[in-house]
């Protein structure tokens, strides 16, 4: 029964991409408007395969820089909460701070670090990282407020070193949460790298959604957004499927 | 004498005390019961012989405790003491065998055969290695209670452990836990709002009144095992009916409505 709901379910999604796709190619050839605007899936289609090398250099490109940025973030977020269970005092002066600092549109930075790392890779990583590090900490000091009194009472009571408990009770009972945060910041950390290569780079699908803009090429435009849709899903799931394994027991 | 408070007193401000004067002697191996209406500091005090709650620049906590002649804290430190809640706190990222092992796995002992005799002492050897979210509330607390004994404590605190248990689920919790406690000889200090399950498991009866005083104390004298009591529920109640169960409730009722009124001056003036 579920297997059949579950196929109807595919059905309908795979019917409504066709009939999306069947009124954009249609309205992409009546109207030139709506071909400069987005293109149509074929003149997409053929775009791609005559420019696939490059794209998919472009793609990996930007892949890099959200995966690197995502990982530092990952590491630096975990080690600033690592510090905080050993001096708590810190976790209530750094909150705020951290609250306050994210008034700030951190997407207006992306010239300042291109000023600071240049063109290369390492401005765009620094923004990417920037962008991801908030929700990730914010979501591990959320998961750890969580865990029940009672479940420090015990830990108390059985005396268990404070290595214990980060390893065995903090990290595991927030991983929920760590989770949540970390899939608001697979998204981000997309953005972030695009929005760095907006500002200045060689290579990557931020310049190509840039130039597409400057040169009028629907084509490229199109083609480098469904590239950049296809990672930030990809990297979405990847992140579902450590969820799935970890959590299995909420 | 293994458990012994001189004059206990805490409260969050100097002038109103949570508990007041609270003295009591317990012997080794014995079961006290802390009974009294809701919100005289019945957990307070368990909480506070656990050494969760100690002296601090919001609290204030005087008199003496003293477990086997060491402080609370010495106390807890050398890892014979144990506290089961009034929700079973189980890990639930852990499966039942891990949750009992847990205290062993803290102190970095490996007892596979003691983990295995104690879930089969509750009963639930065939759930080993399921998720806490797969059990019932019964089966949950019973998990508690097997992890309460893993560590064979001499001390264990029991803050109204079996209160959202049903008749059954109870009678057969408290005849594991009188297996266990005998199996350790364990002295066990109980918070209950229940006069009859206070009767049913234990030696010495302590009532709290809404000062946080000593209301009254008695201590059971009877022939009847604690196994005896509770396979014959009715028998028992009827033997210690008027000589403890109704003058305990009465103590109850009467301190349940005490006000100290030189705190009410200073509150309101």
């Amino acid at each position: 029964m579920e297997k059949i709901r579950k196929m109807k379910k595919w059905i309908l999604y795979i019917l409504l991409s066709v009939i999306f796709l069947y009124l954009w190619q249609y309205f992409g050839n009546q109207h030139s408007n709506v071909r400069l605007l987005i293109s149509s899936p074929i003149l997409i289609v053929t775009y791609f395969a005559e420019n696939m090398k490059d794209l998919l250099y472009a793609t990996l490109t930007t892949l890099t820089e959200a995966l690197t940025g995502l990982l530092i973030a990952t590491i630096f977020s975990f080690s600033m909460m690592i510090f905080c269970f050993y001096k708590p005092k810190i976790m209530s002066f750094i909150l705020p701070i951290m609250v306050t600092s994210q008034v700030v549109p951190l997407i207006v930075l992306a010239p300042f670090f291109i000023i600071l790392f240049g063109l290369g890779l390492s401005s765009k990583i620094a923004m990417a990282s920037l962008m991801c590090f908030f929700p990730i900490f914010i979501n591990f000091a959320q998961g750890y407020k969580a865990i029940s009194r009672n479940i420090h009472e015990l830990m108390y009571i059985y005396n268990a070193p404070l290595r214990f408990r980060i390893k065995q009770v903090y990290f595991p009972l927030s991983m929920g949460s760590i989770m949540a945060g970390l899939k608001i910041s697979t998204t981000l950390s997309i953005i972030g790298a695009i929005v760095a290569e907006f500002s200045g780079a060689n290579i990557g699908l931020g310049k190509n959604l840039f130039i597409s803009a400057l040169r009028l090429e629907p084509e490229l435009m199109m083609s480098s957004l469904l590239l950049s849709t296809a990672i930030g899903l990809g990297l979405f799931h990847v992140i579902k499927f450590f969820e799935t394994k970890y959590t299995n027991w909420v | 004498m293994f458990l012994k408070t001189v004059n206990v007193g805490f409260g969050y401000v100097p002038e109103k005390k949570v508990l007041q004067g609270i003295s009591f002697d317990l012997h080794k191996g014995s079961t006290l019961s802390i009974v009294g209406a809701s919100g005289c500091g019945k957990s307070t005090l368990l909480r506070i012989i656990s050494g969760i709650i100690q002296s601090s620049k919001n609290s204030f906590l005087d008199g003496k405790i003293t477990i086997n002649g060491q402080t609370t804290n010495e106390y807890r430190e050398s890892g014979k003491l144990s506290f089961m809640f009034q929700e079973p706190t189980l890990m639930p990222n852990l499966t039942v065998k891990e949750n009992i092992y847990l205290p062993l796995r803290i102190k970095g002992v490996k007892d596979d055969e003691k983990v295995s005799i104690l879930l089969h002492t509750v009963g639930l050897s065939e759930y080993a290695n399921y998720l806490p979210k797969l059990l019932s509330g019964g089966m949950k607390t019973r998990v508690a209670l097997a992890r309460s004994f893993v560590t064979s404590p001499e001390l264990l605190l029991l803050d109204e452990p079996f209160s959202a248990l049903d008749i059954a689920w109870k009678s057969n919790l408290y005849i594991e836990l009188e297996k266990l406690r005998e199996q350790f000889n364990t002295t066990v200090v109980f918070v209950t709002h229940d006069v009859q399950e206070s009767l049913l498991l234990s030696n010495h009866v302590l009532v709290l009144n809404s000062l946080g005083e000593i209301e009254a104390s008695h201590k059971i004298e009877t022939s009847k095992t604690i196994n005896d009591r509770v396979n014959n529920i009715s028998d028992f109640m009827s033997e210690v009916f008027s000589d403890y169960l109704l003058p305990i409730q009465e103590a109850i009722i009467n301190g349940k409505n005490k006000k100290n009124e030189k705190m009410d001056i200073i509150y309101f003036t």
